[in-house]
């Protein structure tokens, strides 16, 4: 009978708080708004251009620049020049998405078309990210396919080319490096006739099934072959595997929705808080307790609707967050176990707000007040990184930063189970803490009335 | 007739005032039992030390023969229709009795029927879907009266139901009252106004600065502590009053010693509550 009594009270409390347009709008809709702004701003906003990628030049030639800038210009791409252990640490920390390492020697390679080594580049990204992975490598052999292209074009270079490659077969043949030397000859001839031709009628084009196997990038990627001729390949890709360090948030909204999340809670609490001292003006509160429903059972039932009411705007932005804007939730598990700790405890903040005052203004003052005040210290509205270290002792007071912690965590901070623990209980802990001083409260004026 | 109420020498300050001053009475089984008393005279006060709301400092308060008013079992026979409206706004007229039928233990079928009757009985059955909001301040107070009868309490307690109400939503109440009277409700009903206490009330307890000044019938309380009856007649274009314990023979000697033509616009003038307060208290009941 008592839970039934208790369930009432809740279902009353969630009906009336649907219907309150003001309360149904800080709870609900200002922290999706906020998390979405915050978390846009935080990103940069106006979306990504195209794939970060990290590009090391060891090679420092015409050739690699050239090819760089031709990344560069690309729309699919983001490209910043930097030395190796930065684009490693970048993108192990998921600030970009992938690192290219243009070798010494590039540029003579890429001069090497049909002898001596194919251009090698080096193409690190993390395993896990197969998408990334193929399109970097497909967009890579493009723009190195477009580039021998243009050598066929160039009638010049193309002899230059030419000369090259007979002069390197020539040397591995000297070496004795063919195992089957009569390959060699076939070689040397058709390079020596193709020369020949480039010299007296001139030559455009390369074939189209040419263009289209090198842009190819599962035919591409391979191991060289030792031999003279190593086909036309306008670039070998080797693929590094490298592993993202999860510690940190992979966008803007990793941060904002655990922000928003709590700006929600506050607006929740407020208006449950409210509805109590609405309820002791009002009479209702009176009548409830004549109605033989308890203290506890009212108090229960309210903390109850506030806890409900928490889950729901917590799991309704978590689920926006991961489905439109790709926040992380590493550990589902652990954030089960977050949200209730952090609706409890704030239903029993609820509870002692809700008891503090007598009148509706002095009570949406204070309740106000003192969110605003634990979310500055707690990093409800800037992110704790950024507040100033002084800062750090007084956050430990606030419930706030416990509360985006414990969302943090299951995110993207990887905490273990063993990290979580503390934190849930820090959030128990000042739950029950209000839960206790507001039912003594509560009890403690009804009698002295 | 059993006492449904008890009071016994109940006291209760606030901050050193004395609100409630060393106040007994009893309360019959099936009367309408006012509380008459001018604003801040205690009457709120009594009522939620009756209910259990509030503590008395002293004193004792016996409900239903035996139990005390703190009881919770006790405070479940007890219907509260207190002054301040105490119903949820945004909730619909039917969404407010069920909710508090919900509170009072009912549930399924009865407490539907028990929502479709005390609505009929307040008059607000085609209100049942709109919200609290929208209604006038009579069809609050009515409404506010449809849930203090929801689970057919044994005493109702009714606070200054009719303040702030139009004519005709008072109408309806006091029929309202005097059909749970008719349906054998032993009702509570505190008031300043006289003509509603005169009007429904069986017994009257007079309470000023939370003493009780005098308890009896109307009849009992007007024959004792109000003023004689006063006769007002029109003679020479003069208003003339005169007062007398016994009006018809005031009148047989005024037509016998006067010119009978000389006397128009004769009217006797009964004794109020009004004037018992007044007798009693020596300030009006509306200072």
């Amino acid at each position: 009978m008592m839970l039934t009594k208790l369930l009432a009270v809740t279902k009353k409390d969630l009906k009336l708080l649907y219907r309150d347009k003001g309360g149904f709008f800080f709870t609900f809709i200002f922290p999706i708004l906020m998390a979405v702004f915050f978390g846009s701003m935080m990103s940069g906003g106006g979306g990504v251009k195209g794939i970060s990628l990290q590009v090391v030049d060891y090679d420092q030639t015409t050739e690699s620049q050239q090819f760089i800038d031709k990344l560069d210009a690309a729309a699919e791409l983001r490209v910043t020049r930097v030395d190796e252990e930065t684009a490693k640490n970048t993108v192990r920390k998921g600030k970009a998405a992938a690192f290219l390492i243009l070798p010494q020697g590039f540029g003579a390679a890429k001069g090497n078309i049909f002898s001596g080594d194919t251009a090698h580049v080096q193409l690190g990204v993390d395993p896990k990210r197969h998408a990334i992975k193929g399109l970097l490598q497909g967009v890579l052999m493009n723009y190195a396919a477009e580039d021998m292209q243009s050598s066929f074009s160039d009638m010049s270079k193309l002899n230059s080319q030419l000369d090259q490659s007979l002069a390197s077969i020539q040397k591995s043949r000297d070496k004795g490096e063919f195992t089957e030397p009569e390959k060699a000859d076939r070689l040397t001839e058709f390079l020596t006739d193709f020369q020949d031709m480039v010299a007296t009628d001139g030559f455009g084009n390369s074939s189209p099934q040419q263009n289209n196997d090198a842009a190819n990038p599962d035919s591409a990627v391979n191991e060289p072959t030792n031999n003279g001729f190593k086909g036309l390949q306008p670039l070998i890709i080797d693929s590094v595997d490298i592993t993202v360090n999860k510690d940190g948030p992979a966008n803007g909204y990793d941060v904002s929705f655990p922000q928003g999340i709590i700006w929600g809670m506050m607006g929740c609490l407020s208006a449950f808080s409210l509805s109590l001292v609405t309820e002791r003006n009002q009479g209702t509160l009176s009548r409830l307790l004549i109605c033989s429903a308890n203290r506890s059972t009212i108090l229960a039932g309210k903390a109850l609707a506030c806890f409900f009411t928490i889950i729901f705007i917590a799991s309704s932005l978590l689920l926006l967050g991961k489905l439109v804007f790709g926040i992380q939730i590493r550990e589902p598990l652990y954030m089960v176990f977050s949200l209730v700790a952090i609706g409890f405890c704030f239903s029993g903040l609820m509870i002692m707000f809700s008891v503090i005052s007598k009148s509706e203004k002095a009570a949406s003052g204070i309740t106000w007040a003192a969110m605003m005040i634990m979310a500055m210290a707690g990093g409800g509205m800037m992110p704790l990184a950024f507040l100033p270290a002084w800062m750090g002792p007084i956050s430990q007071f606030s419930p706030i930063k416990w509360s985006i912690l414990a969302l943090e965590g299951p995110m993207w901070r990887n905490f273990s189970l063993l990290e979580m623990l503390p934190i849930l209980a820090v959030l128990v802990g000042i739950g029950l803490l209000g839960f206790l001083v507001g039912t003594r409260l509560f009890t403690w004026q009804s009698n002295s009335q | 007739m059993p006492d449904i109420l008890s009071l016994d020498q109940i006291s209760k300050r606030f901050n050193q005032v004395t609100v409630i001053d060393q106040l007994s009475f009893q309360v019959n089984e099936g009367e309408i039992f006012g509380l008459l008393g001018p604003n801040g005279a205690g009457k709120t006060t009594l009522v939620n030390i009756m209910t259990g709301l509030l503590c008395a400092d002293s004193g004792t308060v016996t409900l239903f023969g035996k139990q005390t008013a703190g009881d919770a079992e006790a405070r479940s026979n007890i219907g509260l229709a207190s002054q301040s409206l105490a119903l949820y706004e945004d909730l619909t007229a039917a969404e407010n009795l069920h909710f508090f039928g919900k509170m009072q233990s009912l549930n399924g079928s009865s407490l539907s029927n028990a929502v479709s009757r005390t609505l009929d009985t307040v008059g607000l059955t085609d209100r049942a879907k709109q919200r609290v909001k929208e209604f006038s301040g009579g069809m609050k107070r009515r409404l506010n009266l449809a849930v203090a009868i929801l689970h057919k309490p044994k005493l109702l307690i009714l606070d200054e139901p009719t303040v702030g109400v139009d004519p005709q939503s008072r109408n309806a109440i006091m029929e309202s009252i005097m059909k749970l009277r008719e349906q054998g409700h032993t009702i509570i009903y505190t008031t300043h106004y006289m003509e509603e206490v005169e009007k429904l009330c069986d017994r009257v307890a007079i309470i000023d600065n939370g003493k009780l000044i005098a308890l009896d019938t109307v009849n009992g309380l007007l024959q004792t502590h109000g003023s004689n009856y006063r006769i007002r007649y029109s003679q020479n274009n003069q208003i003339h009053q005169t007062n007398s314990d016994n009006p018809l023979d005031t009148i047989r000697e005024l037509l016998d010693n006067e010119e009978q033509s000389s006397i128009s616009n004769l009217s006797v003038l009964s004794p109020t509550l009004e004037q018992v307060f007044l007798n009693l208290t020596g300030h009006a009941l509306r200072d």
